[in-house]
């Protein structure tokens, strides 16, 4: 029963939605979206028959899929503010309104010849409201991720934005390929709840309607978008994949332990993205695995800047190719959900959007409108001399705002909001120190390989790279969002080692080295985050001291 | 048109025949002036009827409108409210089918209009002149043609006022149940479209008969008629396209379209702020600009899409609002509005002894300590009492702050603080603001291409408090700047041909780090303050706060530290805070008073400062002077803390606390050398002090008090901090007896507990300096003389 309807919904959703409705009827219009979200859930609640839906991804765009076609969308909600539309949940004739069901489909399906009356007197009673949404594909998003694709072909095809360039603007990174749908949400309650930069997974029937622009500016094109009529959702983790903390090992791995598996992935960020620097590649662990604890009080993924970083310019220094960019943030993407690239060029930081603006009612995305859990990578070493604008200032400090704080300001005319982000933000700097930021850790780069490759291996090409075998790759990716979802405690009596060791060394350290408040916090932070890496649920006094290692062979490199 | 509505089957000729009524006999009371004056104004044109009579309202409208004076008719709700005595009948149904009830009301207008008393044919129009004609014509052939459409002979544009006790919505709140319902939404204007004509009527002649067809038009699209519909010719004789279209005879009124945009405190957390499309019509156009704070009321009403549209969307419509009333709110939104439950806590807060401790402590809670501190800024937020005298000189009552001090104590979180708390609180840095800068700057405006003046964070913070962080890293044209605005409160500015004097009243809370970063404690304060003395003399406060180790200090930090990592969440304060908003509300009505300074506290002011002044010649060691900046100083401290009592007199306490705040501020810039000869700090000894003080103060002559002064102007602080110069004191004094209820009060007040006030009592009782008489009621001093 449950499987023929599967199939029937999945060939023509539109059918199945009119069936409910028939089957329903005489029903209360208030609740029906409720209804069908709820029906349609139950039919595709195991994750099987919820893989069958086909996907709308970069690969596979909207223009591949035909009209009225059911498809699932993972998407992160882009804007929320365009004011709702009212529809007619109910035709004269009786027959189900909403979800793109017009009229005409109705009748050739059930090919009963009903006279065509467009022009006849609105019901008023019956108009329900529906949510209008912008959706966007999740910016950064692995390929690994999106399943039923190779990783063969995960590389971002930069420039080569064929699938949607309708409203391009609407997308966090520019010139990206991606999908952008305009959601309508019949359901209240969900429409509710929807914030920006949420990820869900959307089901609903896909079609294409004109974007209401401006109605009295005079545009005579009146551009079509991707829509689609939700049926139902399901909201995503930051993990995307749903993740367990403790992670285990699987039966079958070669590798013994939790520790071991640890060691090899710490090897391989060493070796293939820092030249060799596993102190470097163990901070870069700690930092990604970091999130948002608590708002207030403030509890807040630290930032990392990876300075001392060799520029690529001694590799090819008159070649007019672009420069090369370091390989670590692929490398990060092959072990993470969500990698976002930011090259901060004097031209990047000058013309494009970092924080999302509205113009016009629109609201227009910029480079900071990440999902939470994403990581982002700011490389700047294609600087150049030169001058930073106005907006510039705007978005550096946009940019600092995030370290400080996790929360971006979007942009309106006469007011600006503040939005909670939870974005781990990593820098790469050739000084001593990155150039815009203030990071709350720095680690100067010591890379133990050979001089003279060096450069060749920070900017390897992504093809030359080794990536491990698959499945030790999904094991780093396992250990990665485990700990990402992990909760670690501090003991009673490991609280107090750390208080007395605290009080200690303000007794002892004096001068210019004396430790103060933020020292602590950050400690604890660091030791919480080694914890979560060793897959501990708890700050041992082991861990502890381990942390001070870290801590004082980072320093010493200064 | 709305929804549930339509099926009421309301008998819209009763309704027609209520409002002719209403519109013909409702008469406005005479009660406020206002309303007296205003028709004052129309008495002048009509027939004018005595002072004091009630006027019928809106028949003298309709004269006018008549007259071709007036072309706005609003009728106010609240009007018909009040005229049928009940909110449920005719005002309801206005309020739900609003768009339904325009006509209807138009239409009684159109019956009731009477003929223009005066001459109006200068003002004919092209359309008066067909009518003219047709007149004439239809008197000659007698022809039963269809007459004109109402709307083209309207000369009004009718609108609703909603009832005063609407409720302001926002514009996510509006839903679709609205449809059709007169409501009123508050938003900020994001976007206004130029005015456009819109056309109402359409007007057409015959190439034929000659004949003018007239075409109502409703919608935003409309299908010109092609044939001419006179019945006597073209008709009959089957003539088709033969009309043209007439624009001087249409009729057309401005049309704007208006965006509007949620608030901040409309908008729950995270969410993005809505926006919603305004239709403005007739005279209601070009009211708004954008950035204004309004209030409209209007209908909310669909669009039903149109053609393939609506084939392609199922019948979806978007929708917007009608507006009927415009209430342009002032820019100051942030006015707090005071809610009864406010009401009631400001009074009880009021009744709290322990008030100035309370409020102090609930600045920044979360960060521990600096008592003295955070009492000096709960006085900046009160602020002194500005004066202006005859001759337009100004005396500033705003109080300035610097806080100093090594990196990491908090100095910034208190100014965020103090920014978000204050009315209009502005935060920057020193550095960090680009363009205009502090002060103001003239640009050029990149629209107009015209300079235009543009204010910078101080003039933003008129009548508010500026917090500028990084003091010391602040630009040098900003910090000559800031010399004028800290005493005079004026930014002067000539530049590019534009001399302008601008208005900064406001306070400044200043954070400045040492010159190198860290408090250097090898050399002097004035080394490591790395201001000059123009500019710290115009503050009235300086705190230095320096992060030295100290046991428990440590220890209770790193307690807190690692309890917040243990559980995500603040350990419990031991104080329970004042709300912000309480806080607030309490600071804006204590900011009312205008508290005076009577002759007997001028006079120990007086004493205090030329003490303070030998002090300071005599000492060599302070790194700060004393000087008529001083006193205005402690004048205005003393002011503010009467003004947190919501007292109209500043009283003696006050002056001392103004000038323990002082001392505070100076100790704290000794610190290091002079800790060891500071006098005895515990609570107890302290809480003696202030009985000890109290009898001083009861003391029944005047002579006493003067003695006691004398007295005190060797001793090192108002609080009476040498205990040797005040006990010798005592033994001149008869006994006294002072009541506990008087004791408790003011030591509670001064901030210390009931617990330590006990602790107090018991102790000096065992050294046999006072004992508990009249039953533990009262507390007499035990003469040893």
């Amino acid at each position: 029963m449950v499987s023929s309807q599967r199939v029937d919904a999945l060939n023509n959703p539109a059918r199945a939605l009119l069936d409910l409705f028939t089957e329903k009827t005489p029903l209360d219009l208030d609740t029906f979206p409720t209804a069908v979200a709820n029906h349609f859930s139950e039919i595709f609640a195991s994750d099987d028959a919820f893989q069958e839906i086909p996907a709308l991804d970069i690969d596979h765009p909207p223009s591949k899929y035909d009209d009225n076609a059911l498809v699932r969308f993972r998407a992160m909600i882009q804007d929320t503010s365009p004011s709702p539309e009212l529809y007619l949940a109910k035709y004269n004739s009786g027959q189900c309104g909403g979800w793109g069901l017009s009229k005409d489909a109705q009748t050739d399906d059930s090919s009963s010849a009903e006279v065509d009356d467009v022009d006849s007197v609105i019901e008023y009673a019956d108009l329900r409201e529906c949510a209008v949404v912008w959706a966007v594909s999740i910016p950064g998003e692995s390929a690994w991720c999106r399943d039923g694709n190779s990783i063969s072909d995960s590389t971002e095809n930069k420039g080569q934005n064929s699938a949607s360039t309708s409203q391009s603007h609407k997308f966090p990174i520019p010139d990206a390929k991606h999908v952008g749908v305009r959601l309508k949400i019949y359901d209240g309650n969900l429409a509710q709840s929807l914030k920006s930069t949420d990820t869900h997974s959307f089901v609903g029937i896909l079609s294409s309607e004109s974007l209401n622009t401006d109605r009295y500016s005079d545009t005579d094109t009146d551009k079509e978008v991707p829509t689609l009529h939700v049926l139902f959702s399901r909201p995503l983790t930051s993990t995307i994949v749903p993740r367990k903390f403790p992670y285990t090992l699987p039966k079958d791995s070669q590798t013994t332990s939790v520790l071991d598996l640890r060691n090899e992935l710490i090897t391989w960020i060493a070796d293939e993205g820092l030249a060799g620097d596993r102190d470097a590649a163990e901070w870069v662990l700690l930092c990604v695995l970091s999130r948002v604890q608590s708002r207030t009080p403030p509890i807040l993924p630290p930032s990392l800047n990876i300075s001392r970083f060799p520029p690529p310019s001694t590799l090819s220094k008159d070649s007019t190719s672009p420069a090369p960019e370091p390989i670590l943030p692929t490398l990060l993407s092959y072990i993470l959900p969500t990698v976002t690239s930011v090259p901060l060029s004097l031209n990047t930081i000058n013309t494009t959007d970092f924080y999302p603006q509205s113009k016009d009612e629109d609201l227009h995305a910029g480079w900071l409108q990440l999902a939470s859990g994403s990581t982002m990578c700011l490389w700047e070493g294609g600087l150049s001399e030169g001058g930073v604008n106005e907006k510039g200032i705007m978005n550096l400090r946009a940019i600092q705002e995030i370290m400080n704080g996790q929360a971006v300001d979007y942009v309106f005319p006469f007011s600006k909001f503040s939005f909670p982000t939870d974005i781990v933000c990593i820098t790469i700097s050739e000084g001593r120190k990155s150039t815009f930021f203030q990071t709350s850790i720095n680690v100067p780069l010591k890379p133990s390989s050979k001089e003279a490759e060096i450069v060749q291996r920070l900017y390897q090409a992504p093809d030359r790279l080794k990536v491990p075998h698959a499945d030790k790759l999904e094991m780093f990716r396992g250990l990665i969002g485990g700990a990402k979802i992990g909760k670690v405690t501090i003991n009673d009596n490991v609280a107090e080692h750390i208080q007395e060791d605290f009080v200690k060394e303000r007794q002892t350290g004096g001068g210019d080295q004396a430790v103060t408040s933020e020292d602590l916090v950050h400690r604890i932070m660091t030791a919480r985050l080694l914890a979560l890496s060793y897959q501990s649920e708890e700050v041992t006094i082991d861990i502890w001291e381990r942390t001070k290692a870290l801590e004082a062979s980072r320093k010493a490199r200064f | 048109m709305a929804l549930p509505v339509v099926n009421l089957g309301v008998d819209y000729e009763d309704e027609k025949s209520k409002i002719r009524t209403f519109l013909s006999s409702y008469a406005s009371e005479e009660h406020d002036v206002t309303r007296r004056i205003a028709n004052m104004e129309i008495d002048e044109l009509g027939d004018a009827p005595q002072m004091g009579e009630k006027v019928v309202k809106y028949m003298h409208q309709l004269q006018r409108i008549a007259n071709r004076d007036q072309q706005m008719l609003v009728i106010d709700l609240e009007d018909i409210h009040e005229y049928e005595g009940t909110a449920t009948q005719l005002v309801t149904r206005i309020r739900q089918n609003s768009r339904r009830y325009v006509n209807l009301f138009s239409e009684v207008v159109d019956e009731l209009l009477p003929q223009p008393t005066k001459d109006i044919s200068d003002q004919d129009e092209v359309i008066d002149v067909i009518l003219h004609q047709r007149r004439e014509r239809n008197e000659n052939i007698e022809g039963t043609q269809e007459g004109f459409p109402n709307h083209l002979l309207r000369r009004y544009n009718l609108y609703f006022k909603p009832l005063k006790s609407d409720v302001v919505m926002a514009v996510r709140e509006v839903r679709g149940l609205h449809l059709g319902r007169l409501i009123t939404v508050r938003g900020i204007v994001t976007r206004v479209s130029e005015v456009k004509p819109l056309l109402l009527v359409n007007a057409y002649t015959c190439d034929v008969c000659g004949s003018e067809t007239f075409q109502d038009i409703s919608n935003k699209t409309f299908n010109p008629i092609v044939d001419c519909q006179n019945e006597n010719e073209c008709l009959k004789n089957g003539i088709h396209g033969s009309l043209h279209m007439q624009t001087r005879a249409c009729r057309f009124s401005p049309f704007q379209e208006v965006k509007i945009q949620e608030m901040a405190d409309q908008v729950p957390v995270g969410h993005i702020p809505r926006s919603m499309t305004i239709h403005v019509n007739g005279n209601l156009t070009r009211l708004m600009n954008p950035g204004d704070v309004v209030d409209l009321g209007g209908i909310f009403l669909p669009v039903p899409y149109t053609g393939f549209q609506a084939i392609r969307a199922g019948l979806l419509t978007d929708t917007y609002l009608e507006a009927h009333h415009v209430h342009q709110l002032k820019k100051q939104y942030s006015e707090m509005e005071m809610t009864p439950e406010i009401d009631r806590q400001i009074r009880e807060l009021r009744q709290d002894p322990a008030l100035y401790q309370k409020l102090s402590q609930s600045i920044a809670p979360e960060i521990y300590g600096h008592a003295d501190v955070k009492k000096a800024l709960l006085l900046l937020l009160v602020g002194g009492v500005t004066k202006e005298t005859g001759d337009g000189m100004k005396i500033r009552g705003d109080v300035n702050i610097c806080l100093m001090g090594d990196p990491g104590v908090a100095k910034s979180q208190l100014l965020k603080y103090i920014s978000k708390i204050a009315p209009r609180g502005v935060y920057t840095t020193g550095k960090g603001s680009s363009g205009v800068g502090l002060t103001a700057a003239v640009m050029r405006d990149p629209v107009t291409d015209e300079m235009v003046l543009e204010g910078g964070a101080l003039v933003l913070a008129d009548n508010g408090i500026c917090c500028i962080d990084e003091f010391d890293k602040m630009e040098e044209s900003d910090r000559t700047a800031i010399h004028e605005v800290m005493e005079q409160q004026t930014i002067s500015i000539s530049k590019a041909g534009i001399s302008t004097t601008l208005n900064a009243r406001t306070s400044i809370l200043a954070a400045a780090n040492p010159l190198y970063g860290r408090y250097n404690t090898k050399v002097s304060p004035v080394e490591n303050i790395n201001l000059p003395a123009a500019l710290l003399s115009r503050f009235d406060l300086i705190f230095l706060i320096l992060d030295r180790p100290s046991r428990d200090d440590d220890e209770r930090l790193a307690q807190h530290v690692t309890f917040v990592h243990m559980y995500n969440r603040h350990p419990q304060l031991e104080v329970e805070p004042v709300e912000p908003t309480l806080m607030r509300h309490y600071i804006a009505l204590a900011r009312m008073k205008r508290p005076t300074v009577p002759p007997q506290v001028s006079n120990y002011i007086v004493e205090s400062y030329v003490r303070l002044r030998k002090l300071s010649k005599d000492d060599e060691t302070t790194h700060t002077y004393t000087s008529a900046r001083t006193l205005l100083g402690v004048l205005r401290l003393a002011q503010a803390l009467a003004r947190l009592r919501f007292a109209d007199i500043v009283e003696q306490a006050d002056v001392d606390e103004a000038l323990r705040l002082m001392e505070c501020s100076k100790e704290s810039l000794l610190e290091d050398s002079e800790r060891e000869f500071e006098p005895d700090k515990s609570a107890t000894s302290q809480i003696f002090r202030l009985i000890k003080d109290m009898v001083g103060v009861s003391g029944r002559s005047a002579r006493d008090a003067k003695k006691r002064r004398k007295t005190k102007r060797f001793g090192k602080g108002p609080g009476g901090q040498r205990d040797m110069d005040v006990d010798s004191e005592s033994e001149e004094e008869d006994p006294e007896e002072l009541s506990l209820i008087d004791i408790r009060a003011r030591v509670i007040k001064a901030g210390y507990t009931e617990l330590q006030l006990t602790q107090t009592i018991t102790k000096y009782e065992a050294m046999d300096i006072w004992m508990r008489v009249a039953n533990g009621t009262k507390l007499r001093f035990i003469n040893e003389e």
